[in-house]
């Protein structure tokens, strides 16, 4: 097997205070590859985009790294210097960020914030930069690229806002594309759009993509392999289908099981009971267990490991060997 | 079941527990805020000394001696512990006379603010409540007030009732309303505007009940932060006044008036001038932190 | 344009309260008459005066007189220099511009490096030392720090002239003292404001494009978190302007604020009340180049117009 594009090991990020030390994310670990996109799931707080901004270096303070590898091509981006890390912000990793609205500054022109990573990451002057402006412009559908390009943030609407922001991270063709909520924030036909966009440009550049996402429709649409996080760690990791079809971890169940049929947001939980820990209340054993339905007392005790449990298919459990304990369980609990 | 005694629970403990925990909540957040103590302490300091000026003042602020003219502090060549900070042109201890000062530094401060913060809360609470031509008119006025620079109008209506203790805590009042009157005004629109308001006054309460149960209870906490915080700047503005001449006169003494007299003699004797002027900026530094400190604690979103 | 007029047309009214107010705080300061005439002039002599200049007509005729005197830029003459008073003011007006600029230029060189720096590096010894000296600057008179100034620099090492006016040198002082008054405020306001624009997600966009942290300080974060300091700032320019007063006082610099303040205290009314209308129309005149300032600054106002 070729070295994956993106490899990310044991990574774990620290705030320190007065009040104490919270690591909001300890211990993730998994792959991207060319090409594929890799959903990152979880409800709000469980550090999926800490990890998403730890990869450009843009945790912020006083949050930390201070342990575990993040190996883009061989290349542990944890131990660059901040110059080297900016060089590839931008260039050969970008972002999407949640907010069309407010993301871009609402000062400059299009033209001006768009030619600014341009200029910066390749050497063309300032007439080609305007072409690729209008060219990454009109790829991304947006129409008359010559008019916007001198025109303001708050002249757009979301959607084109949104577009905006994608034709700018991907307009210096990056291997890593992190996309965080992109579509949260848009209505759904303009998400439907968005996705469909994001699918056909990752086809066409074999962008490697993260999608940062609490809504498993996204997931279900434009996945290849999907990651569930909980509590700064990784629960199950495993083929978007698999995920779906076959899922094991009691939290992705209670996940999968709360979806409502059109929109599937997650962020409030029917199925599940309780709410995210915060990580400065971070249960002892499996975080999971005070809102788990068949945690035992091994689970209060003992942590758990990310195991292998099928081909390709990672869970953080003690029980649920292919699923039969819970399945059992929930015939007693309806008899 | 189990939310559900969970939610009594709380309701049972919830207002005792919290009584409780206000006060020392207060303590600790003033102990955690080192400004917000430093500010409480000078405050209480200047105020035990205004209060105690007549005991605390080793001599009487007019009490002049010829022999003892112009002498230095007492650390250095010539001075005496007999005159801590020195003597002015006249031989009047200027320790005496910065501690009397005091007095009508603070009386002038805090009487001003309370003759502004009224004008300001009425025709703030007119302008907000009734609206429409009255509400022009008001603000209007408040822009020709914010048009003058505050220290030019005291001067001229100075000028022209002449300067004694009433009337310049009077001037003061009137030039520095503005302040005032326009928070309390943007509040009262806002409040006025939310449906519990609407309702009582559908239900025929009369203005004045819902200004006083409503709108007085809503601006408190700005006020008394903005009333802090302004206590410093009339402060400020009187010396100033004193320090044109046309604030404080002889023989009563205040810190501007201090300073001023103490400018021709800066070539000889620099104490005369530089003490009054550190009384003013220590007090008014514990003023600021005292009220950025109750900002904090009042009301944190009118912070700046 | 059409908000060029709409807001003119809401400062006539301010000139006419202004114009309101100066009138009767003029007419209290008791009978111009005796200020005019000798103590030996006789009643009938009195009462010739008053009648020629009007002050037998009722109150709102002498108001009339007066407005329309005073749209023809007539306030009177000054009896203590026998010249138009307008003329006076004006001719001091130049020194007043002087300090001022100066003393703003100086406010910008000292608030901008160090309102910056103290919001990127909030929390730390430096940050606490810029807000620290900040808080000082507001809690110090500003003429007694003049004094300090003149006492350190000029008494003491001779450095600069203690007073007066000519040189440059004579300029540097009354600067500081000003300059370090604005500088204590606009310092405030830069740090708050920029700490608000550092947090916002379009700097976390600037950063993730992988520009230098200088550009995404100062071109992307400035510009944005100057839009609050400008309008703030023209709204103290009466304050600035009364700072003037007494700085030109302490120094004698002979500009408007000086001649104010001796005009005051002669009660020469005709000076004051010309140099009053000209103050109240330089802050208008300020407020309104904030306004079009603001609108350079902020793409997003035009629009919504």
């Amino acid at each position: 097997m070729t070295e994956p594009l993106l490899d990310i090991k044991n990574l774990r990020i620290r705030f320190r205070s007065d009040e104490g030390t919270v690591k909001p994310v300890n211990g993730v670990s998994f792959q991207v590859n060319e090409g594929e996109t890799v959903a990152v799931v979880g409800e709000s707080g469980c550090g999926k985009s800490l990890t998403s901004l730890s990869i450009l270096g843009l945790v912020p303070s006083p949050g930390e790294v201070f342990e575990g590898e993040i190996r883009l091509q061989g290349k542990d981006l944890t131990k660059l210097k901040k110059n080297q890390m900016r060089k590839l912000r931008g260039n050969e990793i970008s972002m999407i960020f949640q907010e069309p609205m407010t993301s871009l500054n609402p000062v400059f022109t299009i033209g001006n914030q768009m030619t600014e990573v341009i200029k910066l990451h390749q050497q063309l002057d300032k007439k080609e930069s305007i072409n690729k402006v209008v060219e990454m412009l009109d790829l991304v559908g947006i129409p008359e690229p010559e008019r916007v390009v001198r025109q303001f943030p708050h002249q757009l609407s979301g959607g084109m806002r949104q577009r905006v922001m994608i034709a700018m991270a991907l307009s210096c063709n990056p291997k890593l594309l992190i996309a965080d909520e992109p579509t949260t924030a848009l209505d759904v036909t303009i998400q439907a759009q968005i996705l469909n966009l994001m699918k056909k440009l990752k086809d066409e550049l074999n962008t490697g993509v993260i999608l940062i996402t609490h809504d498993l429709g996204v997931v279900a649409e434009v996945a290849d392999r999907v990651v569930v996080m909980y509590g700064g760690e990784v629960v199950e990791e495993a083929h978007v289908n698999e995920i779906f079809d076959n899922p094991v971890h009691p939290y992705t169940r209670g996940l999968l099981s709360s979806v409502p049929k059109m929109t599937g947001s997650v962020e409030e939980l029917g199925a599940i009971q309780g709410s995210v820990p915060t990580p400065s209340q971070m249960p002892k054993g499996c975080k999971f267990h005070p809102r788990c339905p068949i945690a035992t007392d091994l689970c209060k005790d003992e942590h758990p490991n990310l195991e292998e449990t099928l081909p390709n298919h990672f869970k953080r459990c003690f029980h649920m060997e292919g699923g039969s304990i819970y399945e059992q369980h929930k015939r007693e609990t309806t008899t | 079941m189990n939310a559900n005694t969970q939610v009594e629970q709380n309701m049972d403990v919830k207002p005792h527990h919290k009584e409780q925990s206000r006060v020392s909540k207060v303590f600790k957040q003033l102990w955690k805020s080192k400004t917000g103590t430093v500010g409480l302490v000078i405050v209480l300091c200047v105020i035990l000394m205004a209060v105690f000026a007549d005991i605390i003042a080793p001599y009487d602020h007019t009490e002049t001696n010829v022999s003892a003219r112009l002498l230095p502090p007492f650390w250095m060549e010539g001075g005496s512990f007999n005159y801590i900070l020195g003597t002015d042109n006249l031989g009047r201890d200027v320790l005496s006379r910065i501690i009397i000062g005091s007095k009508v530094s603070l009386l002038v401060g805090i009487a001003s603010v309370i003759v502004a913060g009224a004008i300001g809360l009425f025709l703030g609470l007119v302008s907000g409540y009734y609206g429409k031509w009255i509400d022009q008119v008001i603000m209007r006025l408040v822009d020709s007030f914010l048009a003058i620079p505050n220290i030019l109008f005291m001067l001229i209506i100075l000028a022209v009732i002449g300067p004694s203790l009433t009337s310049i805590i009077i001037v003061l009042g009137v030039t520095t309303w503005v302040i005032y009157a326009r928070m309390v005004r943007s509040e009262t629109l806002s409040i006025k505007e939310r449906d519990y308001v609407k309702s009582a006054r559908a239900i025929g309460a009369s203005d004045y009940r819902i200004i006083k149960k409503y709108i007085l209870p809503n601006v408190v906490s700005s006020f008394i932060v903005i009333a802090t915080l302004n206590v410093a700047t009339t402060i400020i503005l009187e010396s100033s006044l004193s320090f044109l001449g046309l604030g404080i006169q002889s023989p009563d003494v205040s810190w501007g008036l201090m300073l001023s007299d103490g400018r021709d003699y800066l070539a000889t004797s620099w104490w005369v001038a530089t003490f009054p002027g550190l009384a003013i900026t220590i007090t008014v530094l514990g003023i600021i932190f005292l009220g950025d400190w109750l900002r904090d604690m009042l009301d944190p979103k009118t912070k700046s | 344009m059409r908000y060029f007029l709409s807001s003119i047309l809401k400062v006539i009214p301010v000139l006419l309260m202004i114009s309101f107010i100066v009138f009767f705080l003029v007419r209290l300061t008791g009978d111009p008459v005796s200020l005019m005439l000798p103590e030996t002039a006789t009643d009938q002599q009195r009462e010739d005066l008053r009648q020629s200049l009007g002050l037998n007509d009722p109150i709102y005729i002498q108001y009339f007189t007066y407005m329309a005197d005073v749209i023809q830029g007539d306030f009177g003459e000054s009896f203590r220099y026998n010249q138009p008073a307008i003329d006076i003011v004006l001719e001091r007006l130049p020194a007043s511009f002087t300090l001022a600029i100066s003393s703003m230029i100086i406010a910008t060189i000292i608030a901008v490096p160090a309102g910056i720096y103290s919001a990127i590096k909030r929390n730390t010894f430096a940050d606490l030392i810029i807000t620290g000296s900040s808080v000082l600057g507001k809690a110090m008179p500003n003429f007694w720090l003049g004094i300090m100034l003149i006492l350190i620099l000029a008494v003491q090492f001779s450095i600069f002239p203690v007073s007066g006016s000519g040189t440059i040198a004579h300029l540097v002082l009354p600067s500081i003292t000003l300059g370090t008054a604005i500088a204590a405020e606009m310092t405030r306001l830069i740090r708050s404001s920029m700490l608000e624009v550092l947090g916002s997600e379009y700097i976390r966009t600037a950063r993730s494009k992988g520009l230098r942290e200088t550009i995404v300080v100062n071109k992307h974060a400035l510009r944005n978190a100057l839009i609050p300091v400008v309008t703030i700032m023209a709204l103290q320019t009466a304050t600035l302007i009364g700072g003037t007063l007494i700085t030109e006082t302490v120094f004698s610099w002979p500009g408007m604020g000086q001649l104010l303040v001796q005009a005051v205290n002669a009660r020469d009314m005709a000076v004051v009340q010309a140099a009053t209308f000209i103050i109240a129309i330089l802050v208008i005149l300020s407020n309104l180049t904030a306004d079009l300032t603001y609108r350079f600054l902020d793409p997003r106002i035009k629009y919504e117009d």
